[in-house]
Parts: structure tokens; C-alpha cells; sequence
């Protein structure tokens, strides 16, 4: 029964690394780009990045826009709610270095989403293009699953 | 006492709705299946969207027919950046016709905005904004980019080519 129970661990943690259960944080311009990369234009349920209802149900953060003081409770609130381990995507400029509103003064340095949680992968770009955020998503699934994903392996067997 | 019908009463028979929505969702794949080449989602490793020409992409800084880089250092597109993104170091060339160069022209493409500015300033064609849209990069990679990456990339295989060339230049003063 331990043997069952072992096995079916396996399982899961094999579908929760090839399925990410997305939430999304979509500030700014860039959220536009994120919706377009999951409607139907470049649809990335094709990727298996899935739409969860709840932060308590996803394991992957995306996180676009300027971080202001609410922005950034709400960033380490859902953080601290999510299952672990949770991979972070950060979009824009704003997200990652906060530039196009910096104000270039020392003393008041911009919030980045990397301030306040670990970030998995940066997509540069003021905003990027959808094709970015794809890459993005399959960076992280390749970080997760070292090796030729499923969808190389069907490639090079339909190849041939 | 007297019950009032209200008309939501009627929508307790929601099979019907059920059953119109279902058929709408249905008559959707059978269309998708017969209709494969209508589905306009693009596959996104396997297909691309073909960008135009003027798309401000990665930047890509343009070599001379020698090979060396048609940049002069003049720092006109790092005074210009609204993002500071750009570090120029520049140093006295061998050459006496050549006033100076940069040896280190760096990129953080993190703080970059990809607005353009870089390009219409510079006097020379030095920096393009180039077709390849943004890359993304797991946390830990390198992300100021350098002169190797900005004009010796391999998909540029060895540089492009400016417009400007040194001796039009000489031959009309400038």
C-alpha cells in the first residue's frame, strides 16, 4: 500500500511539474500582452499553463506592472498563500527594475517584484510580445524538467 | 395569501440553455476539425508571427565592412535614454582618422524600455532596434548585454553592414 502511495506521489509531483495552475497579477500595459498570450492568439494552454481560481490552487505567479505599496502586499500575500513550490514570472520593466518610473533618486529606489519574492524568470521588454512570455513558460518548464519535453519528442518522431 | 409568479421561475428549466450552449460549443469543434487551416491560433515554438521591419526588437549594433564596430562612442544614445540602460566606455583609436571607440558598450536589457530613442539619436547607424522580439532568461543569466552579444550574435552570422561609410563621410566634409 506504501508501494501504491509512493507511486502515486511520483505521479503527482511529475503533473504538478509539467502543468503549471497559473495566477495572475496583470498591472499595466504588460497585462495586456499576458492576456493575449492566453487567449485564444497564442492560447498557452497548449503549453500546459492552466487557469486557477484561487491563489491557494496555482504554483505559478506571473506578475506584471509598476509595484506600488498595494501592489506589493498584494504580490507577498498571494505569495505566502500559494502551494509551494511556486515559480515567479516577472514581466516588463516596470516588474523587474521599475525604470520607466524611476525617479533616479538614491534615496528612494524603485520596489521591484524581486525585492519582495525569489523570481524563476525575468521577461525583458516595455511590454514584451506574447512570443516572450511563451518562451518564458517553456524557459521555466525546461528548468523544471531537465531533458527534451514531450512536445521535442513528438517533433522529432513526426520528423522522421 | 398570495403567491406572486415570479418570471425566474421559468428558468428553472435550464436544460434547454444547457443543452444551446453545449451545441454551440460543439458545432465550434467540429468546425475546428474540418476547418483546420481557420483556426488562427499560432503554435508558438513551431510557427512564428511574421513581424514587419519596423519592429523595435533586440538592439543590434552594426559593424563596418572591416568588421570592427561603427560605433564612435560619441555617447549621444546613453545621454539620451529615458531608462539609463546604456554604459558606453570609450578609448583613443590606433587609427588618427578615427577619433575613438568604444571598448566596452553595454545593455542592461532589464532596465531597457525599447522605445527607439537609442536609434534616432545616433548619427552615424550605429544601433538598430532589430527584428527578434524580447528573450527571456531564467534568473542567474546574464542579462547586460555586451558588444559580443549586441553585434557578434550568431543569428546575425558575423554583423551588419551600416549604411554610413567612413570615406562618404570624408568626401563630404563631415
Amino acid at each position: 500500500m506504501s508501494w501504491l502511495a509512493g507511486r502515486l506521489e511520483d505521479v503527482v509531483r511529475r503533473l504538478e511539474k509539467q502543468n503549471q495552475f497559473s495566477w495572475l497579477i496583470p498591472n499595466g500595459c504588460c497585462g495586456h500582452e499576458i492576456k493575449n498570450a492566453r487567449l485564444a492568439t497564442y492560447d498557452w494552454e497548449r503549453l500546459g499553463v492552466f487557469k486557477a481560481s484561487h491563489p491557494e490552487q496555482a504554483n505559478l505567479l506571473i506578475v506584471s506592472g509598476w509595484v506600488n505599496s498595494a501592489v506589493a502586499e498584494e504580490i507577498k500575500v498571494t505569495y505566502d498563500r500559494m502551494i509551494k513550490p511556486v515559480c515567479v514570472i516577472a514581466i516588463g520593466s516596470c516588474a523587474i527594475t521599475g525604470s520607466p518610473f524611476d525617479t533616479f533618486d538614491p534615496k528612494r529606489p524603485p520596489v521591484t517584484v524581486s525585492s519582495l519574492i525569489p523570481v524563476d524568470v525575468y521577461v525583458p521588454g516595455c511590454p514584451p510580445r506574447p512570443e516572450a512570455i511563451l518562451r518564458a513558460i517553456l524557459e521555466l518548464q525546461s528548468k523544471l524538467n531537465p531533458g527534451p519535453s514531450h512536445r521535442e519528442v513528438l517533433h522529432e518522431a513526426l520528423r522522421d | 395569501m398570495s403567491v406572486v409568479k415570479r418570471p425566474s421561475q421559468k428558468s428553472k428549466w435550464y436544460i434547454p440553455g444547457v443543452l444551446t450552449g453545449l451545441g454551440i460549443t460543439i458545432r465550434h469543434m467540429f468546425f475546428n476539425l474540418l476547418h483546420r487551416k481557420d483556426i488562427f491560433t499560432i503554435e508558438y515554438p513551431e510557427e512564428r508571427y511574421p513581424y514587419s521591419d519596423r519592429f523595435k526588437g533586440n538592439h543590434i549594433l552594426t559593424v563596418k565592412k572591416d568588421g570592427s564596430l561603427r560605433c564612435t562612442a560619441c555617447m549621444l544614445c546613453a545621454t539620451y535614454c529615458p531608462a539609463e540602460c546604456i554604459s558606453i566606455t570609450a578609448a583613443e583609436h590606433d587609427d588618427p582618422n578615427v577619433e575613438k571607440y568604444p571598448i566596452s558598450y553595454e545593455i542592461d536589457i532589464l532596465r531597457c524600455v525599447f522605445c527607439g530613442l537609442c536609434e534616432e539619436a545616433c548619427p552615424v547607424d550605429a544601433i538598430r532596434m532589430g527584428p527578434e522580439h524580447q528573450t527571456a532568461a531564467l534568473a542567474g543569466s546574464r542579462f547586460v548585454y555586451d558588444i559580443n552579444k549586441l553585434a557578434y550574435r550568431p543569428n546575425l552570422k558575423g554583423g551588419v553592414l551600416s549604411h554610413v561609410d567612413d570615406e562618404e563621410r570624408k568626401a563630404r566634409g563631415l
